[in-house]
C-alpha cells in the first residue's frame, strides 16, 4: 500500500528483570496509514505502552528493542542517528504519555511550558506563542484565564487536556496518545475526541490511540488491533472487531462490559491470569484461559492469518478453515 | 439519607482556591455547599465533569484540605475539633487511592516494601514474615500474579493499570473502614476492571467498608455503587439510588452525561462542552449549568436552585422541579 505512514514490522521489546528477560512486545506487525486513527486495545500489562514507547524510540534500559523495524515513510526510526531522531520527534510525531497527568513540570506555570514547546518547534515570537496557547486551551475546554496557574492547581483531567493541547500544538504527522482520556467524563471526552477528529480531517495526521475504552475506540478509530500478552491477536476495522470479534480473547473482553441498562448482575470477567512474560510460551498465550482451547492451542504457535480482506486473527479455532479455503498466507 | 449511620460525612462544605497570578489573582470556588455521607457497607459513586470538584471532595474527606465553610464529621464528631489520638485512628481508618498512579507510589521503593510498611506500622501484623506473606496475598487478590515477582519490582517496572492495582492493594492493607477511591480503575481494561470491582464489592459486603468511588464510567458506578452523586461546577446537582440516577435521570446535566455515552443513542441534547468551570467565583449566582442547559428558565440565571427531594432517595438541584 502506498499511503502507509508508519509500518511496524516484527517488533520485539524486552525488559531485563530480576526474574529474567521479559518479552513485553513479541513480534508485532501492523501499519498505520496516512490520515488514519489506529487503536490498540488489550489487557492491562499486555504491552500497549511499550509498543508506543518503541515507536517514539523512548524505550530506556532495562528495556530494549530486541528485533524488528519501525518504518516511518520507509525510514527506520530505530536506526536514525541523533540528528534525524530529533527532527523526527519534533516535526513528525508527538506523544501524549499515559502518565500525562504527571508529565508537566510542577514548578513551572503551564503557560510557560506550552509556549516553550511551541517556540521550540515553530518560529514564532512570545506573543504569538501565547495567543496560540490560548486558542489551544479553549480547544480542549480550559478557561484561558487560568493559563498562568501551576500544574497542581488543575484537576487530573485538566492536566491530561493540557498535554493533549501540547501534542496538537506542534501539528505533527503522527500523534501517539496513550490513554489520553482516562480522567475525562464522557461529555468532555467526546467533545475533545470530536475536535481531534476534525483537526485530523483538516490536517490529515495519523493517530495511534491506546485505550481500554472499547466504546470510545469503536467510535473514534478506523482500525483496531487487539493485543494479548505482548502479541497482536486480532486486527481489523473498528466495525469488524466491534461487531464480529473473531479472537476468543476479544470476544471475552466484549462480554465483560458492565451494562447501563437491563438487570444488574455479577459479571465474571475473564477467569485466570495472563502468563509470565519471562517464560517463553509455545502455543497461544491465551490458551490457558480460553474456553475454546483444544490441546493443540497449547503447543502450536498461532500466527496472524487473514480472515477476510484487511482482517487478521491469530487463533487456530478461527482461522484454520478460512485459511484453507482462501489460501491466504500469514500477514507480514 | 440518615446521617446517624454515616461513618464519614461532609456537611455544607465549601472550598475556595486561589488561582491566577499577580495582576489577575482570583478565587475559585471548587466546591459550593456540598453534603455527602459515606455509610457502613455502602458505596457512593461520585461522577461529574472534569474539574467539577470530585478529587477535591476526596481530599477534603481524607483531611488533605480544610473546608472554607462547613465541616467534616468522622463518626459523628466534627474534624475541626478532634484530639490527636482520635485523629490517628481516623487517619488509619480512612484510606485514599489517588487519581494518578504514576505519582502516588514511591519510585525508589519496591512494591512489596510499600505494602509491607503500612501493614507493620499500623500493627496489622507484628513481624516481617507475616507482612511479606500478607502483602503477597493482597497482590494476588488484585490480580498481580505472580505476587513474588511483582513484590520485587519498583513502580517504573509496572504498567499503568498494574500500578493502579498496587495502589488498591496498599489501601486495603491496613484494613480501613472507609476507602476514598479516586478513579481507581480508570486504566484497567474491562475484564480486569470487573475482577477489581468484584473484589471491592466483596469487601464492601463482607467487611462493611464504606466507599467513595470517583469515576467517569457510569456503567461501573451502577455496577459497584449503591448511590450516585453528580457534581457540576462544584455543586451537587443530583443524588440518589444508582438505579434512579442511571435509569431515570432528572437533572439536565445528568441526562446529557448519560446521553453522551458512546452507543447510548446519539445527539446529546445540549450544546457541547465549552470552556469549563463557568461561574466558579464565590459570588456567582444562579445554577452552575445555566450556560449549557437547554431548558433554562429566567430564574436559573439569578437563583441557585435548592436541593429538593424527588423521592425517598433521589434529590435534585434544578428549578424545573
Ligand atoms: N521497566 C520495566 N521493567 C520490567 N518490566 C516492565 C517495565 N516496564 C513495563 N514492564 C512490563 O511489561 C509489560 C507491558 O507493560 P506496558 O506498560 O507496555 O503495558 P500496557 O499494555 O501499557 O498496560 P496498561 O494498560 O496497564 O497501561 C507489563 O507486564 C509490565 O509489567
Ligand atoms: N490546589 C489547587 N489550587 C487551585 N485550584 C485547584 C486546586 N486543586 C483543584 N483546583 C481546582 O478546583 C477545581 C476542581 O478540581 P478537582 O481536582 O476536584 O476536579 P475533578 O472533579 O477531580 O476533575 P478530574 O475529573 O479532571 O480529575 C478545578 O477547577 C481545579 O483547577
Ligand atoms: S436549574 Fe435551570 S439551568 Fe439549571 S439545570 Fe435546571 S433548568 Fe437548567
Ligand atoms: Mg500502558
Ligand atoms: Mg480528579
Amino acid at each position: 500500500m502506498t499511503d502507509v505512514l508508519l509500518s511496524i514490522r516484527n517488533l520485539c521489546v524486552d525488559y531485563l528483570t530480576d526474574a529474567g528477560v521479559a518479552r513485553a512486545v513479541d513480534d508485532i506487525s501492523f501499519d498505520i496509514r496516512a490520515g488514519e486513527v489506529f487503536g490498540l486495545a488489550g489487557e492491562s500489562g499486555c504491552g500497549k505502552s511499550t509498543t508506543a514507547f518503541a515507536i517514539a524510540r523512548l524505550i530506556r534500559m532495562p528495556g530494549f528493542v530486541s528485533d524488528g523495524e519501525v518504518l516511518f515513510e520507509g525510514e527506520d526510526v530505530l536506526r536514525m542517528d541523533a540528528k534525524r531522531l530529533r527532527a523526527f520527534r519534533w516535526a513528525q510525531t508527538s506523544v501524549v504519555l499515559q502518565s500525562a497527568m504527571n508529565a508537566l513540570n510542577p514548578v513551572i506555570r503551564v503557560s510557560e511550558q506550552v509556549c516553550d514547546a511551541i517556540r521550540a518547534h515553530q518560529r514564532v515570537n512570545e506573543d504569538q506563542a501565547r495567543s496560540r496557547t490560548r486558542e489551544l486551551f479553549a480547544l480542549v475546554g480550559i478557561d484561558p484565564g487560568r493559563l498562568d496557574d501551576y500544574p497542581h492547581q488543575f484537576s487530573g483531567g485538566m492536566r491530561q487536556r493540557i498535554c493533549i493541547a501540547m501534542a496538537l500544538a506542534l501539528r505533527p504527522r503522527l500523534i501517539i496518545m496513550d490513554e489520553p482520556t482516562t480522567a475525562l467524563d464522557v461529555v468532555v471526552q467526546r467533545d475533545i475526541i470530536g475536535k481531534i477528529s476534525a483537526l485530523q480531517r483538516e490536517f490529515g495526521f495519523s493517530v495511534l490511540f491506546i485505550s481500554h475504552d472499547l466504546g470510545l475506540m469503536l467510535e473514534f478509530c478506523d482500525r483496531i488491533g487487539v493485543m494479548y500478552a505482548g502479541r497482536l491477536v486480532e486486527a481489523g476495522t473498528a466495525r469488524q472487531v466491534g461487531e464480529q470479534p473473531a479472537h476468543p480473547y476479544t470476544q471475552a473482553l466484549l462480554r465483560s462490559f458492565p451494562s447501563l441498562c437491563g438487570p444488574r448482575r455479577r459479571l465474571q470477567g475473564i477467569p485466570g491470569a495472563p502468563p509470565r512474560l519471562t517464560e517463553s510460551i509455545a502455543g497461544c498465550a491465551f490458551a490457558p484461559r480460553c474456553e475454546k482451547a483444544e490441546s493443540t492451542c497449547l503447543t502450536q504457535t498461532q500466527a496472524l492469518a487473514s480472515l477476510t480482506e484487511g482482517r487478521v486473527v491469530a487463533c487456530a479455532r478461527v482461522s484454520r478453515p478460512l485459511v484453507a479455503t482462501t489460501q491466504t498466507a500469514e500477514v507480514s | 439519607m440518615t446521617s446517624e449511620s454515616a461513618l464519614l460525612r461532609m456537611e455544607n462544605v465549601s472550598l475556595d482556591f486561589k488561582t491566577g497570578t499577580w495582576g489577575r489573582r482570583s478565587v475559585l470556588r471548587a466546591l459550593r455547599d456540598v453534603s455527602l455521607s459515606l455509610r457502613l457497607g455502602k458505596a457512593l459513586a461520585l461522577v461529574g465533569e472534569s474539574g467539577s470538584g470530585k478529587s477535591t471532595c476526596a481530599r477534603l474527606l481524607s483531611g488533605l484540605h480544610q473546608p472554607t465553610a462547613g465541616d467534616i464529621y468522622w463518626r459523628g464528631a466534627g474534624l475541626g475539633q478532634r484530639k490527636s489520638k482520635e485523629t490517628a485512628a481516623y487517619r488509619r481508618s480512612v484510606q485514599m487511592i489517588f487519581q494518578d498512579p504514576f505519582s502516588s507510589l514511591n519510585p525508589a521503593l519496591s512494591i512489596g516494601y510499600q505494602i509491607e510498611r503500612p501493614l507493620l506500622a499500623n500493627g496489622v501484623v507484628d513481624n516481617a514474615a507475616d507482612a511479606a506473606r500478607q502483602a503477597r496475598i493482597l497482590l494476588e487478590r488484585v490480580g498481580l500474579h505472580p505476587a513474588d515477582e511483582t513484590a520485587a519490582k519498583r513502580p517504573h517496572e509496572l504498567s499503568g493499570g498494574q500500578r493502579q492495582r498496587v495502589a488498591i492493594a496498599r489501601a486495603l492493607a491496613v484494613k480501613p473502614e472507609v476507602i476514598l477511591a479516586d478513579e481507581p480503575t480508570s486504566m484497567l481494561d474491562v475484564s480486569v476492571r470487573i475482577g477489581i470491582l468484584n473484589l471491592l464489592l466483596d469487601l464492601k459486603q463482607e467487611q462493611g467498608i464504606a466507599f467513595l468511588f470517583i469515576t467517569h464510567d457510569l456503567a461501573s458506578a451502577r455496577y459497584f455503587a449503591d448511590d450516585i452523586a453528580v457534581l457540576y461546577g462544584g455543586s451537587l446537582v443530583e443524588q440518589g439510588d444508582s438505579e434512579a440516577i442511571t435509569q431515570n435521570p432528572q437533572h439536565p446535566y445528568t441526562r446529557l452525561l448519560l446521553n453522551s455515552i458512546p452507543g447510548a443513542g446519539d445527539n446529546p441534547s445540549t450544546a457541547p462542552a465549552q470552556t469549563d468551570a463557568p461561574m466558579r467565583q464565590p459570588d456567582a449566582k444562579g445554577c452552575p449549568f445555566v450556560h449549557r442547559c437547554p431548558q433554562a428558565l429566567a430564574e436559573c440565571r439569578e437563583v441557585m436552585p435548592a436541593l429538593r427531594q424527588l423521592a425517598d432517595n433521589h434529590a435534585i438541584r434544578c428549578h424545573l422541579y
